[in-house]
């Protein structure tokens, strides 16, 4: 079985900033020893020998593309737009700040 | 007469023969999860103004000498992942715990115009991620058959409804067993159509290349009226699939299994399967045999790769699609003490990581992982090709055979809490239903005996893509020759 990539301090940060999501120090060796114990399990992949079966495997039941009827609908009302944002202002969504001052 | 024990088949048209009437079924429905739901925590809220505002509806239009649709009154739940206009959907995440459906899904709608009643939403792993409803940010749902027991995931409330006679057709959603899985554990019979048989139109997003609605009811003739009336193309969904031929009417056209060819793959009927799980496979097996099945023993050599695919793949379309939870367009939004001073990434951030539930984190990272740049060639790639290596292993397969046979889970229910802690335990958990969901082929689960323990056992039975109805056909005959369907559990 090839190598797995060792699942350390920098590559878990990284990975934190990619998706958004905090690691508070008390959380990072429990989430690092079971990112390693799955990624190890799953580097299995990479003995088989799959050279003949590249391919675009998502799309598994061929049907010819049909096309919606391009007809213009009535947009939603901006309240309907809105119903389900934590925070709005002026018919708006409220986002925090994206430009450092 | 009580409507509870009925299935929708009965009820439906017990209904549009002025037996019964929508309001008694909806009554009795209100009372028995008021009575029992307290014990296994299957429903996160009831309908209740609407459903008796639309059986009232309903008994009106009968009255009024209207001829009623397929589902006449029959009462639904769906799991809490499907949204209904007006309604609390919340995915089991703390997450969306304030989101209200803008709309109602294609699936449940179709059902709505048939004249089912929608009963309530029923509980489940958050986003779908889990095989045991633990991991819900709302409650704990426990099998109907020991209350230390899980009920399954990640569809596990709808399992339960249906298996404690709270409602007799539940739907979910199965990513890689989530229906299957929990009808096993629970007793009761459970579909994964082919991929985009029913439109996802509604559903809130997990692993898109995956997801399918199913249902969960008690008998195959119920989940065949359900599929009727659930399937076909819908403008809303690219993935959806045209509108294929009537099934129910395929189920009255076999009452045996005479020149039916089944194949047992010997990757799914061996290692790290029960032996009380075997035995009860081995005994269905030998029962499709005397009804006039060959038995045909056939190799999937990919199915071992089918958990480490599966997961690379399901874990990088989730890190995808629930990159939308931003806490801006809808949901929860953390603050801190100064919001005002926050960033949108620290918003952003501080959000995801106080919304999402810690497996959902897990994979979500495990997702990020598995795709991003300097891994993505060594896991999701490769990943991609040992799918597409058993998709090929299927096609073969069932050249030789009509239908594929194996155990739905490798374990009857355990415990509470067990390997809460072992994700890498929990996912090898779904070896033997994943390879139907990374296939996109259409699998059901049907119960085919029990533990000494009394613990349900349940068959998976797989066939190629859009023959749906040839495999309800196969478990409706079973389901006539014998009575493990029928079992109820003590409350």
């Amino acid at each position: 079985m090839p190598n797995p990539p060792p699942i350390d301090d920098a590559l878990l940060a990284h990975l934190g900033e990619l998706a958004r999501i905090s690691l508070p120090k008390q959380r990072q060796a429990e989430l690092r020893g079971k990112l390693q114990q799955l990624v190890a399990a799953f580097s299995s992949l990479g003995e088989a020998d799959f050279d003949m079966c590249d391919g675009d495997s998502a799309r598994q039941i061929i049907t010819p593309d049909e096309l919606r009827e391009d007809r213009a609908e009535t947009p939603p009302d901006v309240s309907e737009v809105l119903a389900n944002s934590p925070q709005t202002a002026a018919d708006c969504f409220v986002v925090a700040r994206v430009v450092e001052p | 007469m009580s409507t509870l024990p009925l299935t929708a088949t009965a009820l439906s048209q017990a209904i549009r023969q002025g037996d019964i009437t929508a309001s008694d079924v909806a009554k009795d429905c209100l009372a028995r999860i008021a009575s029992i739901d307290g014990k296994v925590s299957a429903f996160c809220e009831t309908f209740t103004q609407r459903i008796t505002e639309q059986a009232a509806a309903l008994d009106n239009r009968k009255q009024a000498g209207e001829v009623l649709g397929a589902l006449a009154g029959v009462p639904i739940a769906s799991k809490d992942n499907l949204l209904v206009a007006n309604q609390t959907i919340s995915a089991g995440s703390r997450m969306l715990s304030t989101f209200r459906g803008p709309f109602t899904a294609t699936s449940l709608a179709r059902l709505e115009d048939q004249d089912a009643m929608l009963l309530g939403r029923t509980n489940m792993d958050e986003f779908g991620m889990g095989s045991t409803t633990e991991t819900s940010a709302w409650q704990k749902t426990r099998n109907p058959f020991g209350d230390n027991l899980v009920p399954g995931g990640s569809s596990g409330g709808s399992a339960v409804a249906v298996s404690a006679d709270m409602c007799p057709i539940a739907i979910g959603s199965d990513t890689g067993g989530s229906v299957r899985q929990p009808a096993a554990l629970c007793g009761v019979s459970g579909l994964k159509p082919t991929y985009g048989r029913v439109p996802r139109y509604g559903l809130i997003a997990y692993a898109s290349s995956l997801d399918c609605v199913g249902a969960i009811a008690r008998t195959a003739e119920d989940l065949a009226l359900w599929l009727d009336c659930a399937s076909g193309q819908d403008p809303a969904d690219a993935t959806s699939l045209p509108t294929p031929p009537t099934v129910a009417q395929l189920l009255q056209e076999r009452s045996d299994l005479k020149g039916v060819r089944i194949g047992v793959p010997r990757a799914l009927n061996g290692e790290g399967i029960d032996e009380e799980v075997l035995a009860a496979t081995q005994a269905t097996t030998a029962h499709m045999q005397e009804l006039g099945a060959t038995i045909v023993e056939c190799d999937l050599p990919s199915a071992k790769h089918a958990v480490p695919a599966y997961y690379l793949l399901a874990t990088a379309e989730a890190a995808s699609n629930l990159a939308r939870y931003d806490g801006v367009h809808y949901g929860w939004r953390a603050a801190n003490n100064d919001s005002s001073r926050q960033s949108s990434i620290e918003t952003t951030t501080q959000t995801r990581s106080e919304g999402f539930g810690s497996e959902v984190q897990l994979r979500i990272l495990l997702g990020t992982f598995a795709s991003s740049y300097g891994y993505s060639a060594q896991f999701y790639d490769r990943a991609r090709m040992a799918r597409r290596a058993l998709q090929h292993e299927f096609q073969a397969t069932f050249k030789q055979c009509d239908a594929l046979l194996c155990p739905t889970s490798p374990t009857a229910a355990p415990q509470l809490g067990d390997s809460e802690d072992d994700p890498l335990a929990r996912y090898l958990w779904d070896a033997l239903t994943v390879p139907a969901s990374l296939a996109g082929i259409p699998a059901l689960s049907i119960p085919c005996g029990n533990t000494n323990d009394g613990r349900p056992i349940g068959v998976q039975l797989m066939a190629p893509h859009h023959q749906d109805g040839r495999l309800l056909q196969l478990a409706h005959v079973f389901q006539a020759h014998s009575e493990h369907h029928l079992r109820r559990p003590q409350l």
